[in-house]
């Protein structure tokens, strides 16, 4: 582990995997920059000074957005997404590849929530691509099995620690769970 | 919501990002974090009322 800036610790690994790549942010990032803006705004500036591409799924969006109590907390939560430059992605481009990850998830898919299950698909749908990644906090929602950690980066917060991991498919691995079910 | 940005794919890359404003990106994220803990607050509250 190399030493960050102040209130983050990176990875190697992790700056190899975002340096000029498409990044997809969880909902729990956004969530936790909005937290701890001071530590996360380090985050998000590493990404950007590494010519990463920041995007987010609509559902991930709406998972967000959801909870505003006025139109005025809305366009607050908006703003961050051009602040930041985060590009919004469809998941209508998706439909196939969950039809794939309730499979090869099998009983694990229960307990997965719909919006994990998309990001699961996202990283499915560019697979062929090494320069995709998703960035979470709740990297057990992701089986170790099936999506491989790439890099991570620690940041600290008030009350804890945080590891952000970033992912990507195993594709050797997902094909040969789908051949099985 | 007409200055978001929408794909239906991977978005066009960049070759050079703009700077972050880090005075203005930290006000921002503290303004949706003020709202955050309000809705965690009521999320709490509704739970304990027994409202949701």
């Amino acid at each position: 582990m190399k030493k960050g800036v102040g209130e983050l610790v990176l990875s190697d690994s992790f700056t190899d995997a975002i340096k000029n790549s498409y990044v997809l942010l969880d909902t729990n990032i956004l969530l936790k920059a909005a937290l701890n803006s001071k530590s996360y705004f380090l985050l998000f500036n590493h990404l950007i000074d590494n010519n990463a591409a920041l995007m987010i799924l609509d559902v991930c969006k709406w998972e967000f957005f959801k909870g505003s109590a006025s139109s005025i907390e809305l366009r607050k939560k908006e703003n961050i997404f051009s602040i930041f430059d985060i590009g919004i992605i469809s998941s209508r481009i998706l439909r196939e590849q969950v039809e794939q990850v309730i499979k090869i998830y099998r009983r694990f898919g229960r307990d997965v929530s719909l919006v994990d299950m998309f990001l699961a698909a996202f990283l499915v749908r560019f697979s062929h691509s090494d320069k995709v990644v998703l960035l979470t906090s709740n990297y057990k929602d992701f089986p170790w099995n099936i999506f491989n950690r790439i890099g991570i980066a620690l940041v600290n917060e008030k009350k804890q620690i945080t590891p952000i991991v970033a992912l990507q498919l195993n594709k050797t691995a997902f094909e040969k769970s789908l051949d099985k079910f | 919501m007409s200055r978001l940005k929408y794909y239906e794919g991977l978005p066009p890359k960049k070759t050079k990002r703009k700077k972050l404003n880090m005075k203005e990106a930290i006000k921002a994220l503290e303004e949706v974090g003020k709202i955050i803990r309000k809705e965690m607050e009521y999320e709490k509250r509704s739970r304990r009322v027994g409202i949701i």
